[in-house]
């Protein structure tokens, strides 16, 4: 099985593949390797050309989107993805903070606005074929070689000075992807077609896939499991991807392309389960972001189906574990180079190769003041958008997660460290358990447990209506059978619906922020 | 499909909205009524709903305009829009 390093190598692959790489619309449209690869390589050069750096692109499911982000991390060009469903406020406000030079986004209206928000410049793009299957592999050399060129054309002699190492000339372009933020404000992650086309590459050492298979695409590409998982790792390897329409076929879509894997979030999976939309032809459903309830994974393996659950960061480029045994559903064996730990404390930490480059700080920039001597003095290669990358202080990184390994050394995941409350006196409280039994007493869902002044108080959202009146009889029932410390002590209304991220996971330190 | 009158929409959006979030049952919803996430209606139900409603009305609204619908009169003017 091959291994890739860079977007170029596969683009290199696909050019002589006739095999169908995308398919997509009403009409089930598609696009061979082959074209895709041409289109890419077109696509690359107008952005090599146009002398862009660096561009925002909002993510969708259309075959331009694609073509448009491997053309712009093959001509050097880094690019921040944004799902085009990302709420306005969110939306325009990482825009600005993200500062690209271009925006590009499918939907006109879309473009106009964020190019007036952030001033920056719209890019229109329609992807063009001109293919000469034969020709496609020299012609892909010779322009490869042409545009090296281009780019010292491009840049003025202070650039050329900054990019005048062989490394950052073929360097292809970073990707920025923006965390989900469940513990803390969303985070930008750099990470390089390197490190996502390793844990593609530790997806196929797991979980192989290949021509054949017709893996749906349903997941917003700005999010980093779908972007390797229900694209990067299946056209790496010569799978199809369906192209989801929207979300008006969202329960047609399945039976429509007739997907043979099918990489879902839980709540999205429950959704198709729960209107019987998930079809016949469907052999694998990878699992991902959060983990899958055991009811669910064998009414998937009743129906027929392989069920895989992966365990993954945006930081590690999505890829550190994938369940491998149908038996034991929830063993999540590491991927190759994966070395996994658990800390002392319980935390998993992990060293992977496919490790992201750093976070980007946005609160420093040196693009005002490129010629200055903080500028010179740094490679270029350490900062996306002007800004410095932070990079990662040691090769491991502690995830947040809490876990166990078996003495088969697979992981087993038993919760979040943030949802873990540290009392002054070293007591632990898990605020899942907490959660689970409040629910079921008070009969509400949207509640938590936070820290304050030291000590467990209930929150309580506002999306199902008022506090009972009999709260405190409810609460004194919660604590009699617990010691003092672990009591909660009050309860606390947020006045709106608890903030979670779009898997449902509850962002306790935005309510902290809010109430403590 | 023959044009429907804005009550016919309401009437068939707000059965949608039912089937979907059964919590709703017996909730009065008319035009101000906030019907997107902001009220008891989570992600997925939202999604469930978006579906429902432009399978049954044949249309397509952009996800960028359906991010922007608060209300049961915007989305029932969204419709309208939409179907032309």
């Amino acid at each position: 099985m091959q291994m890739y390093h860079l977007f170029k190598n596969i683009h290199k692959v696909w050019s002589a593949d006739s095999g169908t790489a995308i398919i997509y619309g009403d009409d089930s449209k598609a696009i061979s390797y082959a074209e895709l690869s041409d289109m890419i390589r077109s696509a690359a050069s107008e952005i090599r050309q146009s002398g862009i750096r660096n561009e925002l692109i909002v993510t969708d499911h259309e075959p331009a989107t694609i073509i448009r982000i491997f053309a712009c991390v093959i001509s050097g060009c880094d690019v921040t993805l944004i799902d085009e469903n990302t709420p306005d406020e969110t939306l325009f406000a990482l825009a600005r903070m993200a500062g690209a030079e271009s925006v590009y986004a499918s939907d006109p209206d879309l473009l106009e606005e964020l190019c007036e928000e952030c001033g920056c410049a719209p890019q229109t793009f329609e992807p063009t074929c001109n293919m000469k299957l034969t020709d496609s592999a020299a012609e892909l050399h010779a322009d490869e070689e042409s545009s090296q060129c281009s780019v010292t054309d491009h840049q003025t002699d202070e650039e050329s000075r900054r990019y005048s190492s062989g490394a950052v000339e073929n360097r292809e372009g970073r990707l920025i992807f923006f965390t989900s933020g469940t513990t803390d404000s969303s985070k930008a992650v750099v990470l390089t077609s390197e490190s996502l086309l390793c844990s593609s590459y530790s997806g196929q050492s797991m979980l192989p896939c290949g021509p054949g298979d017709i893996i749906l695409s349903l997941l917003p590409f700005s999010h980093v499991f779908g972007f390797v998982c229900t694209m990067l790792w299946g056209l790496t390897y010569g799978a199809t991807i369906a192209l989801g329409r929207g979300t008006r076929y969202l329960l047609s879509d399945c039976e429509f392309f007739k997907p043979t894997i099918l990489p879902v979030v839980p709540s999205l999976l429950r959704m198709l389960m729960q209107q019987h939309a998930l079809p016949d032809s469907l052999k694998v459903v990878l699992i991902g972001a959060a983990p899958l309830d055991s009811v669910s994974v064998k009414a998937l393996q009743k129906m027929g189906m392989k069920v895989y659950l992966g365990y993954g960061l945006t930081e590690t480029s999505s890829g550190i574990a994938i369940t491998q045994d149908q038996k034991d559903p929830f063993a999540l064996y590491p991927c190759p180079g994966a070395d996994i730990r658990i800390e002392p404390d319980g935390e998993i930490s992990v060293a992977t190769p496919c490790m992201m480059q750093g976070y980007l700080d946005f609160s420093e920039t040196v693009r005002e003041d490129a010629g200055s001597d903080k500028a010179e003095n740094n490679d270029n290669s350490a900062y996306v958008l002007g800004h410095p990358i932070i990079p990662v202080q040691s090769e491991r990184l502690y995830t947040g997660d809490l876990g166990s390994l078996d003495a088969q050394g697979a992981l087993h995941l038993t919760g979040r460290k943030k949802d873990m409350l540290v009392l002054p006196d070293g007591t632990k409280v898990f605020c899942p358990e907490y959660e689970e039994e409040l629910s079921e007493l008070i009969g509400l869902s949207d509640l938590t447990v936070i820290l304050k002044e030291n000590r467990p108080f209930l929150v309580i959202g506002e999306s199902e209506g008022s506090i009972p009146e009999n709260i405190d009889n409810l609460l004194a029932r919660f604590n009699e059978k617990r010691a003092m410390g672990l009591r909660i002590c009050g309860v606390l209304s947020y006045g709106e619906p608890l903030p979670r991220t779009a898997t449902g996971k509850i962002r306790r330190w935005e309510i902290e922020r809010h109430l403590v | 499909m023959a044009k429907l009158s804005r009550d016919e929409i309401k009437e068939r959006t707000l059965k949608i909205i039912y089937n979907c979030v059964p919590e709703l049952n017996g909730v009065p919803l008319d035009e101000d009524s906030v019907v997107n996430t902001d009220m008891a209606m989570d992600s997925m139900n939202f999604i469930l709903v978006i579906c429902k409603i432009e399978a049954e009305f044949d249309v397509k609204i952009p996800n960028r305009k359906w991010n922007r619908l608060k209300t049961l009169g915007q989305l029932i003017d969204a419709i309208e829009k939409y179907s032309k």
